[in-house]
């Protein structure tokens, strides 16, 4: 028996964590400072993680003010039935912003089997102690609380593992994070994080109910904790907050305290530029294995075997993709993006041809069936067929797009008689709460569930047609605009996710709305701002480290989910995200963390790319795969590679690369072009940019914008803070300094003589 | 081993020879490719302790099998114990529902092992996820899991039954769970919804398959009683070729389960000392005279207060938990007021007694002195406000108002309507949020009460009936079409809202006859009765001191049944039943409610539950399992107006004089004008919810009518006298119309 210690409290940043070790196990406590006085935050001790398992006594204990160190071992059942021992080290510290990270290091000598006689282990809780007195007629309504991860229908995601909760009757909230790249030990012998692992609140007890918070199971993989070192690793952040927030500032509080926490700077480098991406994609892109007669496949070779297998599940054999327009709007993305790199970049003749082939083929379908466009998206589709909503909506986008692109009046037309006679009736029929399907023939919705975030590409094209629009029509456009943006801003906090690129869209149409008409600038502004938030949930906060399964130069983190809960990550969706808001940043005031994860991704995303991680098994390596697999879909089938999405490799190198090069020395500063989704006669003359330090360092940047047959260029550089207006001269390389997280917006404009 | 079939039309159950021993049952449904396997191997319980496969099995009828087996657990002292079984399994061909029903009988308490998930469990196999499920699946099933939860969190406690549509296979199933049966649920186990939900569910040990039925996701003890207990449940399989949206599947289930709610007749008896509504309502408003209802301070003379005595436990803890103290004696309550202002005008209107009439006039007195002071909530711009009791108090304020031909709280409402309600719903997108900012009408805290729009729509289609402008109706179909859809699980919370947005639904499709509001009406209506008790409480020996079936869960989830939303609920449905004929079941719901919300009164309930003298003014809560202790929140005048309210819907206006036998109102809400009362056509519905033949005389209180009967609305026959005789097959329903001669 070892003698009990004395607490041991450590402080920082307004936070204490007392320590106690008069239970069975270790425990800690929480306080926090309100008007000078120390305010503990729970009603008893928590353990640092629950699970019969993880008994944690100490037989060492090292601690500075605001750190500590424990020691010890403890009994565990083999598989065999045997007891060993493994040995851990609890490391528990509060950094200066008050976060407080706990570490427990576990060695194991050889694997062992969890006893699950008192629920699904681990769980790492946070103890509130006794359930409030009439809490759910009372107490239950005033308190805020947000879980991270997205769902759909309640199914979860596996993106953001982090909550806040703010409690009413202790009047402070608290931060916790899972930091599940440590935690690689989750998987199917284990917890398969979250397949089996939910986030929030959790009721237990008898007569007498107790409330914890943080991570638990609702089910249990396997029992077995494998041989060797693990890690359990998690963080919290406790402060006064004494007044109720609602769930738009508590989700702005999480991501904005945790965002100030992510490494703004890519895990690694891969040897390929997205030019020599763009380049590559661009011939891969003119092989037959791309092409069915005379349309893009879907995916190359028409080789899916994710829906290969639903449809060997549901009966049917070798659907036939080819022939016809699979869905048009898979070729006019691409064609969008060939069209913008045939005009302003250099890559050639690859692109040329490549573009070229796309857009005839677009116009004979154009010339073909000028004015059919209900029978348009899909050929295959009958008239009473079902179609995906977003799928629908993206489609009229794409079209009308193609048409202003090329000039095509009556495509544009088209598309905006569609609106009118299909889109804006379906929309009213479902109150402007989109279904996720509908019936072709009668709009009704078909199946289940809503899908919220559709609202966000209709805002996109109502404001397209806006900007289109004479003034009587303009307005009654943005109205139209604004009720799908205050419809997806008061839709339920937890249920506004599905295509993961579709808030960027409606961030920014925001973005444009406001330079079309100012009105209720800052309810739009504050929406913009929630609506960044949502889509910062849908991000990779951890790298996946679970499996050795994906390529190991594949990296995860940064890169945002493709679609809730899709549970995996795709290119497309990634690079139209990173469009969306560097697009929308041209005229909002942009979120630092979301540039910071842009930083990431322009980097990561390249992983999709088989040439870019050296995957040799690919014939077409420049074509991306859609799907990189996390632990929670890890055992489907690959979806295939996305023609569809190919043309985005141009964008993201148009985003990223194309207008600005810097110094090879400034790694970590993002430049993005933000206006790329303008029209092509605006992007000849004017061109603007942000640049932003993602570097934990200040910076001193310089480079050169590259700017093709212009004679004079006026830089007008925005400072962040002032957003003074100031002027540079010449066509030479610029520099300047940069401090962390600080960023500038360059408006370029040309005399294109 | 053989296998045993019981086979339906379109369905059946196959206990089959299980790998693990015993028996497991299958299930399979008659699709377009002939018999459709949809689960196989099913124990008849799930757990550790609790895989009850049958040994014996043997057929009682076609229909029919009885089974038998034994098991072994653990008792609480450490021991192993034999755990024998038996049952019964059939197919109920009047509701095509099959019934399974175990009773196990242990010697002594068995230890529930909780290993690798939790016990006892209920659920059916569905195997294999597809392929690809977050890429296709997800997005085509269709299920409706239960009970109700608010802001995706904290679950309540009300329907227990699942429905899960398949669209590979394309069948739908249902599963309803008889709590009522279930009995052994406690908190030294399975604490009924505090741990188990219904619904569908993955699961991965690793490999990834799917199930549904009635599952935990943690336990409060881990003590099963011994002696007999029993395990109940329900399930239906039929093909479904087209996928359904969440509120028809809603529908479906809600009409699936009504055919399984029991006759009142053998359910439901009226408590000792619930002598009549009418008695009930008189005795209600002589207490509310008593000094107990009412205070007075510098400012008001004379108030009205919450509860009686200001005594609320509930809210007196929870204040103390914060360090604070309330003293409900000393704040008015217009909320009180407003709520029986409305209801007592229209019962005084139509039946005046010295008793109503005297009462009226003193809230109606610190009605207007509470508006034409500081503590009228909307005469300033300062503050936050619940959204839901904001329009609420006004909804009443204006109903009353407006049949007391009220001018100048009419305008000063409209005021309100116009500069603050309407651009609230709009800015909002008819989105409501729980409370908002009364100055910038921005949502405030967390979470929302999208329901709120469905009162919205029945307030703007009254302005429509009162002003005939169409903007208002306008207003009415935006707030109902969003409705209809909003996600499924994102609309409950106060239960009472749903009522009022059936009214509106219904009267927008009788004003339009857009059929799209023909289906915001069902859809309701059936999350309202999502929200209802379709269980009595059976847990503890103290909770058979009532019955709470067809009772409402108040709010989702604060997990009680209340009196004043009980009435709120049923008023506003039956006031729509001339356009929609009820079911079987629902008329059943309406008889329940009409015997068992006497409860509600210390008048029916043990004197060791009263907490004032005024038996005849109800609880908010009575006890059960989820939310333990009767008359906690204390005793409702706010909801008194509810006594006037029952009283009408039952026996105000037409009664029978055999009281097994229900008349229902279903004409109430029509009047916008106190002058009108005695012009109104009032349509009453009598059933018979007994087993039996019933001859009985049906007494209308209105000397000079012409009264027609009938089987149906069309086939009414004129009678000449206002007491008819009449008799009743068991279940029939008969329609009486009462048409004033006036006209």
């Amino acid at each position: 028996m070892q003698p009990k210690l004395a607490p041991i409290m450590l402080e920082a940043a307004q936070t204490r964590v007392e320590l106690l070790f008069e239970q069975e196990q270790i425990q800690y406590r929480l306080w926090f400072l309100r008007l000078g006085n120390w305010i503990c935050f729970d009603s008893g001790g928590s353990e640092f993680v629950t699970g019969t398992f993880f008994s944690l006594v100490p037989n060492q204990v090292d601690s500075t003010p605001t750190s500590a160190v424990l020691h010890g071992k403890t009994e565990y059942q083999t598989l065999t039935g045997t007891t060993a021992q493994y040995t851990w080290k609890l490391e528990l510290r509060i950094d200066t912003s008050g976060w407080i990270d706990i570490t427990l290091e576990l060695d194991l000598p050889v694997a062992g089997r969890f006893n699950q006689h008192s629920g699904h282990e681990p769980a790492l809780l946070f103890n509130l102690g006794l359930v409030p007195p009439y809490d759910r007629g009372h107490t239950f309504w005033a308190r805020t609380q947000v879980l991270g991860y997205t769902r759909f229908d309640h199914t979860p995601n596996n993106d953001f593992p982090a909550l806040y909760y703010r409690d009413p009757l202790r009047r402070a909230r608290l931060l916790m994070f899972f930091d599940t790249a440590a935690m690689a030990w989750m998987g199917h012998q284990t917890m398969s994080r979250f397949r089996d692992y939910r986030l929030g609140l959790l009721e237990s007890g008898g007569s007498e109910r107790t409330q914890s918070l943080g991570l638990y199971g609702i089910s249990q993989s396997g029992q077995i904790w494998a041989a060797g070192q693990s890690q359990i690793a998690y963080s919290l952040h406790l402060k006064d907050e004494p007044t109720q927030t609602n769930d738009r500032q508590a989700l702005s509080d999480l991501t904005s305290s945790l965002g100030a926490r992510v490494k703004g700077t890519p895990d690694l480098e891969y040897g390929l530029s997205w030019a020599d991406l763009a380049h590559g994609m661009a011939l891969d892109l003119q092989d037959a294995a791309c092409w069915s007669g005379a349309w893009l496949r879907p995916y190359v070779n028409d080789n899916s075997p994710a829906w290969a297998a639903v449809g060997a599940w549901e009966g049917r054999h070798n659907e036939n993709l080819g022939g016809t327009p699979y869905m048009l709007w898979f070729q006019e993305t691409v064609l969008a993006a060939l069209e913008f790199g045939a005009r302003f970049t250099n890559l050639g003749s690859a692109i040329e041809a490549a573009r070229n082939r796309v857009v005839s083929s677009s116009l004979a379908y154009y010339k073909s069936v000028p004015s059919v466009f209900l029978g348009y998206m899909s050929s295959n589709m009958s008239d009473d067929a079902v179609r995906g909503t977003w799928q629908y909506v993206h489609s009229i986008n794409t079209y009308w797009w193609a048409g202003k692109i090329l000039n095509l009046e009556s495509v544009m037309q088209a598309a905006e008689l569609e609106v009118q006679e299909s889109l804006l009736p379906l929309l009213e029929l479902h109150a402007f709460i989109p279904p996720i399907t509908h019936s072709r023939l009668t709009l009704e919705k078909v199946g289940p569930a809503v899908g919220f975030s559709v609202l966000g590409v209709c805002a996109d094209l109502f404001v397209r047609l806006a900007a289109n629009a004479k003034s009587i029509a303009r307005t009654r456009w943005l109205e139209l605009a604004r009720r799908c943006i205050r419809t997806l801003a008061r839709a339920p906090e937890y249920a506004v996710h599905q295509e993961s690129n579709h808030l960027a869209s409606a961030v920014f149409a925001i973005s444009r709305i406001l330079v079309l008409d100012s009105e209720n600038q800052a309810e739009f502004e504050a929406h913009a701002a929630y609506l960044t938030h949502q889509a910062l949930r849908q991000f990779y906060w951890c790298e996946e480290t679970t499996s050795t399964e994906n390529h190991p130069l594949v990296r995860i983190r940064g890169l945002s989910t493709c679609c809730t809960p899709m549970g995996y990550s795709a290119f497309w969706e990634n690079i139209s995200q990173a469009l969306g808001f560097a697009s929308a940043y041209a005229n909002l005031e942009p979120n630092v963390t979301m540039l910071r994860f842009l930083n990431v991704l322009r980097e990561h995303a390249k992983g999709s790319i088989p040439a870019a991680v050296k995957d040799t098994s690919f014939a077409h390596a420049f074509i991306p795969l859609e799907d990189l697999q996390l632990l929670e879909v890890s055992r489907d089938p690959s979806a295939g590679q996305e023609v569809y999405g190919a043309g985005h490799v141009v964008w993201a190198y148009a985003l990223f690369e194309t207008f600005c090069i810097l110094e090879p020395s400034n790694t970590a500063i993002l430049v993005l072009c933000t206006n790329l989704l303008e029209p092509p006669e605006t992007l000849e003359t004017h061109r603007t940019f942000l640049i932003f330090n993602a570097d934990t360092n200040a910076t001193l940047v310089r480079g050169k914008f590259e700017i093709l047959g212009f004679e004079t260029h006026i830089w007008k550089v925005y400072d962040s803070s002032s957003l003074a207006l100031c002027t540079l001269h010449g066509n030479q390389n610029f520099e300047f300094d940069l401090q962390p997280d600080e960023w500038i917006k360059i408006e370029v404009i040309g005399d294109n003589k | 081993m053989n296998t045993f079939t019981i086979q339906g039309a379109s369905q059946k159950l196959i206990f089959e020879p299980s790998p693990d021993g015993g028996y497991g049952f299958a299930l399979e449904f008659l699709g377009i490719n002939g018999w459709q396997r949809i689960s196989s191997n099913n124990p008849l319980v799930r757990g550790t302790s609790f895989n009850l496969r049958p040994s014996l099995l043997s057929h009682s009828g076609l229909d029919s099998l009885e089974l038998t087996g034994e098991t072994k657990v653990i008792s609480t002292s450490g021991s192993s114990l034999r755990l024998p079984f038996s049952g019964r399994v059939w197919l109920d061909r009047t509701t095509d529902w099959f019934q399974l029903e175990v009773r196990v009988n242990a010697a002594e308490d068995v230890q529930l092992q909780m290993i690798g998930g939790y016990e006892p469990e209920i659920m059916l196999d569905l195997g294999a996820l597809p392929p690809y499920d977050r890429g296709d699946h997800v997005w085509f099933k269709t299920s409706i899991n239960n009970p109700t939860k608010w802001n995706d969190e904290a679950r309540g406690n009300d329907f227990p039954a699942l429905y899960y549509f398949d669209s590979y296979q394309r069948f739908d199933l249902f599963m309803f769970f008889d709590m009522t049966a279930m009995n052994w649920m406690g908190r030294d186990n399975i604490a009924r919804f505090l741990n188990y939900q219904c619904g569908f569910r993955r699961l991965y040990k690793p490999t990834p398959f799917h199930e549904v039925g009635l599952h935990a996701d943690g336990f409060s003890g881990t003590i099963f009683p011994k002696g007999e207990q029993t395990f109940a449940y329900s399930v239906q399989v039929r093909p479904q070729p087209d996928a359904p949206t969440e509120a028809l599947a809603l529908g479906f289930l809600t009409s699936e389960c009504l055919k399984l709610v029991p006759s009142s007749a053998s359910f439901s008896s009226f408590p000792s000392g619930a002598t009549s509504w009418q008695d009930f309502a008189k005795a209600c408003a002589e207490e509310l005279m008593d000094a107990q209802c009412w205070g007075s301070n510098e400012e008001f003379k004379d108030y009205i207060l919450n509860y009686v005595n200001g005594y609320s436990p509930a809210w007196a803890e929870a204040f103390l938990d914060k360090g604070l103290t309330i003293d409900f004696k000393a704040q008015p309550c217009l909320d009180s007021a407003a709520f029986i202002a409305f209801p007592l005008t229209v019962l005084n209107a139509i039946q005046p007694k010295a008793q109503y009439t005297v009462l009226l006039e003193r809230i109606r007195a610190f009605m207007q002195q509470s508006l034409n002071s500081t503590h009228n909530p909307y005469s300033n711009d300062v503050g936050i406000t619940g959204t839901w009791q904001h329009i609420y108090i006004l909804e009443q304020l204006w109903m009353t108002a407006h049949l007391h031909n009220d001018t100048a709280t009419l305008e000063m409402l409209n005021t309100e309507i116009h500069g603050r309600i309407i651009p609230l719903a709009r800015q909002s997108a008819y989105l409501f949020p729980l409370s908002f900012d009364k100055a910038t009408l921005r949502k405030h805290g967390n979470g929302d009460a999208y329901a709120v729009g469905g009162m919205y729509a029945y307030l703007m289609f009254n302005l429509f009936r009162s002003t005939k402008k169409r903007e208002y109706l306008e207003e009415a179909k935006q707030a109902l079409l969003a409705q209809l859809h909003l996600p499924v699980n994102s609309l409950s919370q106060e239960v009472f809202l749903f009522g009022l947005g059936i009214q509106a639904a219904n009267a927008v499709w009788l004003e339009t006859h857009d059929p799209i509001f023909k289906e915001v009406y069902n859809y309701l209506l059936a999350q309202n009765l999502r929200m209802m008790y379709w269980y009595t409480d059976q847990t503890r020996l103290e909770y058979h001191d009532y019955n709470i079936y067809g009772m409402f869960q108040a709010c989702t989830p604060i997990i009680y049944p209340a009196f004043f939303e009980n009435i709120e609920c049923l008023a506003r449905i039956a006031s729509t039943l001339e356009h929609h004929a009820p079911s079987l079941g629902l008329l059943r719901v309406f008889d329940h409610a009409r015997k068992n919300n006497f409860f509600m009164f210390p008048a029916c309930l043990p004197e060791n539950r009263h907490t004032s003298s005024l038996k005849h003014i109800p609880f908010e809560n009575l006890g059960i399992l989820e939310d333990e202790k009767t008359g906690w929140i204390g005793q409702e005048i706010y909801g008194c107006g509810q006594v006037f309210q029952a009283y009408l819907m039952w026996e105000t206006l037409a009664h029978a004089e055999n009281r097994s036998v229900m008349v229902l109102n279903i004409s109430n809400y029509q009047a916008l004008e106190i002058s009108n009362f005695g012009q109104l056509v009032n349509t009453f519905i009598i059933f018979n919810p007994e087993a039996k033949i019933i001859q009985t005389r049906i007494h209308v209180n209105n000397n000079s009518a012409v009264v027609s009967i009938g089987a149906s609305l069309e086939t009414l026959k004129a009678t000449l006298d206002s007491g008819i005789e009449v008799t009743l097959q068991p279940s029939q329903v008969l329609y009486l119309r009462v048409v004033p001669t006036q006209q």
